[in-house]
């Protein structure tokens, strides 16, 4: 995979909610590129827009969010590029037509939310994982029924060669006797068994992009392993994106090409991953590297960040992170809000003091 | 487990006097009930014959993955839960020691100012409809403590404690963030000044800014007040960071338990091994060689023959299905439940510098204290 290209671009987007406390500014103003077939980590702590800014590509965001400014470019000409050197042993059922290479660029933004366009590229070329898989897996329908069903939305496919498909994706994903388990309910699977299911749905239509949020948050760690493999070795072989959203730095660590941390809405540090994790430059990512517990560490070394993440409601004024910042400088960062400025090549830091 | 494994230089019956907390083969089984008549048809093991002590002024962490039965054990020995059998010595202050699991209601009610608990998740464990002040002041007044100004000025002490505006008392829980919240719920538990604190998960529902503020608050307060915990958690590098000794679970048994520095260091079973190389290392330079370990964590309603583990163990062999293992002690205060547990060189998360470099220069277990070993290792 030497492929740098872009694939989605996101440009100055801002999603706001509007509540009758007042507007909630969820993301304001982020920036980032997901390169066709790498992994970009998106970390930040609750609360901080990662994961508004995922369903804002998906163009999922609840109600009453809306998407008020900036763009969302989807490049298929990178996605197109990348499956060429998709490796053949991935399912793909005889008879299938592949998708139509098209070699435009779609503005996401601009598509209505509920409209054809949108719906041809949720699932098929983008296809989006979440942290519970209980509560985004049917618990009415069998695995099976799902699986069939999000294979059939996209594929010219009879039901025989959609559930043919659907047991390969399962033994894909490493769902034991898939051929019996595909009569399963959700409930009647594991946790860890449930991501695999959806990561198996994800993956059924051959996405250029996977979104990930926090896929492993909710498994204990030998699952996280497993889970974190199969996402790699996917990738690896079909050369599809991921966009890896977590809290969790030692995931990013282990997965991401590129990093992007978010803080209230806005990035404020992006770089490849091991800059990010060896020269980081915005006080924000070197606390919460410090302040992660690492075996062979004290506590009493543990760096602490004051006070929490501030209400989204009442964003502070200048640059959001100076009210728990150990470089504040006052006069300056409670009054001038900074902008993500390049240091070196490729690594953006959004501080004043920088 | 017939097998009943007692601490070295302690004979059975016999009470090793700085113990604050001493288990002996507890057990919790669960009934599984069939059909109308509710006819028992088999049991859920989640604690099997698991042995452990706190000494005061430490902290134990006792490591597992969901469904190991950590947090059933840790509400055993509040006895939040009725064991089914077993022993919970208790070396109370007031009372002197006691058996949790046999005590009667009154004299469990008397015990129970001693040992408190904080839960995982504060968004549940605080109720709504009561103000700071009477969630943190409410131990107090119940055991008619404290009344009035003094209860007033009792909880402020406690909330500046941990780190929260006296004020704050006035307002109800739904007011604070998560990490504000645990600290109200360490308010409660420490009003009592009790002996020991037993934290099930006290971090793992905060962010990772919050959750070191929370370790550090845990930490001074056992300095202060020489609290003893028993820190229930899932996260290995948290777990490593706050503890003096450390259990590893699995279905309901203990594999694994030792001073950190040599559990960390020089593992001796198979699943403490996996379980470390499992999580994540926050360094992209580190290295990505990883034990994955195949299948799931067995259902305790029916564990597999022999050890428990053989199913994903990378060494089993055959008499890892046939016999289970007992806990052994492999090493001076160092014990495993693994029948190659003197064989295998398995690998630690901590460096081999930092870990102790020969275990026959230690003295042995019985002539001093775990931690004395600890220190002396670092």
């Amino acid at each position: 995979m030497q492929t740098t290209s872009p694939l989605v671009e996101v440009i100055d987007l801002k999603v706001q909610f509007p509540l009758d406390e007042g507007t909630v500014r969820a993301v304001d103003g982020v920036s980032f590129t997901i390169p066709a077939g790498k992994t970009l980590g998106v970390v930040g702590e609750s609360g901080c827009g990662k994961s508004v800014t995922a369903r804002s590509i998906m163009r999922i965001v609840r109600s009453p969010g809306k998407i008020v400014e900036g763009r969302i470019l989807y490049h298929q000409s990178a996605a197109a590029n990348v499956s060429k050197q998709k490796s053949p042993d991935l399912p793909n059922a005889n008879g299938m037509p592949p998708k139509p290479a098209t070699q435009q660029t779609i503005d996401l933004t601009a598509l209505d939310h509920r409209g054809k366009e949108i719906r041809n590229i949720r699932g098929n070329h983008i296809a989006m994982i979440f942290q519970e898989p209980m509560t985004s897996l049917s618990p009415v329908h069998t695995i099976g029924n799902q699986l069939i069903e999000a294979i059939q939305l996209h594929r010219r496919a009879t039901k025989q060669e959609a559930r043919k498909l659907a047991v390969e994706m399962l033994e894909l994903v490493g769902v034991p006797r898939a051929d019996d388990r595909i009569n399963d309910y959700p409930h009647q699977f594991s946790g860890g068994m449930r991501q695999r299911a959806m990561i198996a749905m994800a993956l059924s239509c051959q996405p250029s992009l996977l979104i990930a949020d926090e896929p492993t948050t909710a498994l204990d760690v030998t699952t996280e392993a497993q889970i974190l493999d199969l996402i790699r070795g996917i990738q690896e072989r079909t050369g599809m994106a991921v966009m890896l959203i977590t809290h969790n730095l030692g995931v990013v660590a282990e997965m991401a090409d590129e990093v992007v941390v978010m803080y209230l809405g806005k990035v404020v540090e992006s770089a490849d991953v091991d800059t990010l994790f060896h020269n980081p430059q915005h006080p924000y990512t070197q606390s919460l590297l410090e302040s992660i517990p690492r075996i062979g560490r004290k506590v009493e070394d543990l760096e602490v960040i004051a006070g929490s993440v501030p209400n989204p409601m009442n964003i502070p004024s200048g640059c959001p992170f100076h009210t728990r910042c150990r470089e504040f400088l006052p006069g300056l960062c409670d009054i001038e809000v900074p902008e993500l400025k390049p240091l070196d090549d490729g690594h953006l830091v959004s501080c004043l003091r920088r | 487990m017939k097998h009943r494994e007692i601490p070295a230089g302690l004979d059975d019956g016999e009470h090793d006097e700085s113990l604050l907390v001493d288990v002996r083969d507890l057990k919790k089984h669960f009934p599984i009930e069939k059909g109308l008549l509710r006819k028992q048809v088999g049991s859920i093991r989640a604690v099997d014959g698991v042995s452990l002590q706190i000494r005061p002024s430490q902290t134990h962490g006792l490591v597992g993955e969901s469904g190991s039965g950590k947090t059933t054990l840790g509400r055993m020995i509040i006895r939040a839960l009725e064991p089914t059998s077993g022993e919970i010595w208790f070396n109370d202050r007031d009372i002197g020691r006691v058996n949790i699991a046999t005590l009667d209601e009154r004299q469990l009610r008397q015990a129970r100012r001693n040992m408190k608990i904080v839960y995982q998740d504060p968004y549940s464990s605080l109720n709504p409809r009561m103000t700071v002040r009477q969630i943190v002041g409410e131990h107090l007044m119940v055991n008619k403590k404290a009344t009035g100004k003094d209860l007033d000025r009792q909880v402020e002490e406690l909330l500046d404690l941990v780190g929260l505006r006296p004020e704050y008392g006035r307002r109800y829980p739904h007011a604070f963030s998560g990490g504000q919240r645990q600290r109200i719920a360490i308010a409660r538990a420490l009003s009592m000044r009790p002996q020991l604190l037993i934290c099930d998960e006290p971090v793992s529902a905060l962010d990772v800014s919050v959750q070191a503020q929370i370790l550090k608050l845990l930490n001074t307060l056992q300095q202060q007040f020489g609290l003893s915990y028993l820190f229930v958690a899932h996260d290995l590098s948290v777990v490593e960071n706050v503890s003096d000794h450390v259990s590893v679970m699995y279905v309901g048994q203990i594999v694994e338990s030792a001073p950190k520095s040599r559990l960390y260091g020089a593992p001796l079973h198979p699943y403490t091994e996996a379980l470390m190389s499992a999580v994540p290392q926050p360094d992209p330079r580190a290295s990505k060689k990883r034990i994955v370990l195949k299948g799931e964590l067995p259902s305790p309603a029916s564990p597999p023959s022999g050890c428990y583990f053989h199913p994903r163990c990378a060494y089993a062999e055959q008499v890892c299905k046939d016999e289970s293992p007992v806990l052994e002690e492999i090493q001076p205060g160092h014990f495993a439940r693994c029948h190659f547990a003197r064989t295998l060189h398995l690998q630690g998360a901590l460096s081999t510098a930092t870990a102790p470099a020969k275990p026959t220069a230690r003295p042995p277990a019985d002539s001093a204290p775990a931690n004395v070993v600890f220190d002396a290792a670092r």
